[in-house]
C-alpha cells in the first residue's frame, strides 16, 4: 500500500498538500513544546533538561518499530522508501559540526526556523548563517569538498546488517538501550537541577 | 521519570519485542542449509540417478517418481520423457512449484539435455533443504545414447554387460526408440563374416 507517493497511490499535488500539513503540525508542536527556546536544546549538554534527547530518540525508535511492523504486515514497502548511502567520514565531521552548532547557537536547523518565525533575532542570524553555509558549500563543492564528501563510502548499508544481526534484534537492543538512557538522564537531570537554579 | 514517560517507554518496549518476535518467526521459512552441511551434501555420491535405473522405474510405473524437465517450453514440447513436468530452470524457485519439488516421499529427478541444468537445479533445491532431489546422469543425451539407441556390444563384453544391453534393447522398444532394427542388422553384418572365417578355419584344420 505505502509509501503513498513513490508507489503512485497519490499524485504530486496531494503529496505537496500532505507535506504542507505535516510541516504545519511539526512546527506548531515544536513551538508548543518549547523547542524554539535555545536553553531547551543547550540543556542536553549542561545536563538540566533532556527533553530534546528523549523526544528525538523516542521518535526514531517509534518510527523504526512502526516501519518494521508495517513492512511486515504489508502496509508499507520499506524498499520503496528513500534510503541514502553512507559516507562515514563526512557524516562524523558533519555530526561534530552539528553538535557544535547546537551547543553554541542553541538551535537545530528546524527549531532555528521555527524560532526565527516567532521573531527571535538570534534564530534569524542562525538561519542566515545556515543559508550562507549552504551556498558557500555549494559554490566551493567541486574545488574543496568533493573528495571529503565521497570519502568513507560504505554503500547503502543498514546498521543491523553491518553488525550482522537481524533488524528485529537491533530494534529491541536499541529500545532497551534507550530505556536505560532515559532512566539515567532523568537521574542526572534531578541531580543537576537540585544543585543549581537553572531556569528556562 | 514521569508516569507518562514510563508508560511511553513501556509501549516502545512492547513494540520492540513484537518486532523482534515477528522477525524471528519470519526467519524460519528461509532457513537455509548452513555452508558446512551443504559441503557434505555436495560431496555425497548418491545425487545421481542413471538412465538405466530411471528406465527401470518408468517401466515398472513407479508412482513415487516425479520427473522435472528443466529445459525451455519449446524444447519440452519437442521431446520430453513421459510424465515429466516442465519447470524451466529460471522458474525453479517459484513458490508455485515448491510443492512439486519439495518432497519427502517422492523422488524428484531433474533432467536437461546434459547434467548441466539439473546440477544447478539440484544445488538450488539442496540449499533450501529439499531432501529428495536427484540428477539424471548425462541428461537426455545419455538417455538417447543408452536407452533409446543402445550401441551394439563387442563380442568380448561380459555377461553383465550383455544383460544390461538386453535390458536396454527391451527398454528401447518400450520407449519407442525404434533403433533395435538398425542394431540387429549391424550385429548380423558383424556376425556374418566372423562365422565364415570360422568355417574356413575349421575346414583347414580337418584337411
Amino acid at each position: 500500500m505505502g509509501p503513498l507517493f513513490p508507489l503512485g497511490v497519490i499524485g504530486d499535488e496531494l503529496n505537496m498538500l500532505i507535506g504542507f500539513l505535516i510541516g504545519i503540525g511539526f512546527g506548531f508542536l515544536l513551538e508548543a513544546a518549547g523547542f524554539t527556546n535555545t536553553r531547551k536544546l543547550a540543556g542536553v549538554f549542561y545536563g538540566y533538561d533532556f527533553v530534546v534527547l528523549k523526544v528525538f530518540f523516542s521518535a526514531a525508535i517509534t518510527a523504526a518499530i512502526g516501519l518494521y511492523l508495517m513492512n511486515h504486515y504489508g502496509l508499507i514497502d520499506i524498499d520503496a522508501t528513500f534510503y541514502p548511502k553512507t559516507f562515514w567520514i563526512p557524516t562524523l565531521i558533519g555530526g561534530g559540526i552539528m553538535a557544535f552548532g547546537f551547543i553554541t547557537g542553541g538551535f537545530c536547523p528546524v527549531t532555528s526556523i521555527c524560532a526565527a518565525v516567532t521573531g527571535k533575532i538570534d534564530a534569524m542570524i542562525f538561519v542566515l548563517g545556515a543559508i550562507i553555509g549552504i551556498f558557500g558549500y555549494a559554490f566551493t563543492y567541486e574545488s574543496m569538498w568533493e573528495e571529503l564528501r565521497n570519502s568513507g563510502a560504505m554503500g547503502r548499508v543498514n546498521i543491523a546488517e553491518w553488525m550482522g544481526i537481524s533488524d528485529g534484534l537491533f530494534i529491541l537492543i536499541l529500545t532497551v538501550v534507550a530505556a536505560i538512557i532515559f532512566f539515567a538522564v532523568s537521574i542526572i537531570q534531578k541531580k543537576v537541577t537540585a544543585n543549581s537554579d537553572y531556569q528556562l | 521519570m514521569k508516569k507518562f514517560d514510563v508508560l511511553y517507554v513501556s509501549i516502545l518496549l512492547v513494540g520492540a519485542f513484537w518486532a523482534f518476535i515477528v522477525n524471528s518467526a519470519n526467519d524460519e521459512p528461509i532457513d537455509r542449509v548452513p555452508p558446512c552441511d551443504l559441503l557434505d551434501i555436495v560431496s555425497q555420491t548418491d545425487k545421481f540417478i542413471t538412465t538405466d535405473e530411471l528406465a527401470r522405474r518408468l517401466m515398472s510405473d513407479d508412482p513415487t517418481l516425479v520427473l522435472v524437465d528443466l529445459r525451455s517450453k519449446t524444447e519440452y514440447d519437442k521431446y520430453s520423457l513421459s510424465g515429466a513436468i516442465n519447470i524451466p530452470l529460471e522458474n525453479i524457485l517459484n513458490d508455485e512449484f515448491a510443492d512439486v519439488i519439495n518432497q519427502d516421499i517422492q523422488t524428484v529427478v531433474f533432467y536437461g539435455n546434459s547434467s548441466d541444468l539439473s546440477a544447478k537445479a539440484w544445488m538450488l533445491t539442496k540449499r533450501l533443504g529439499y531432501s529428495h532431489s536427484f540428477i539424471l546422469l548425462g541428461g537426455l543425451n545419455r538417455w538417447v545414447e543408452t536407452i533409446l539407441r543402445p550401441r551394439p556390444l563387442k563380442e568380448t563384453a561380459s555377461r553383465a554387460e550383455f544383460e544390461l544391453h538386453s535390458f536396454r534393447k527391451a527398454a528401447s522398444s518400450f520407449f519407442g526408440g525404434g533403433s533395435s532394427l538398425g542394431e540387429s542388422t549391424s550385429i548380423k553384418r558383424i556376425a556374418a563374416p566372423i562365422k565364415r572365417k570360422k568355417k574356413s578355419a575349421a575346414g583347414g584344420g580337418c584337411d
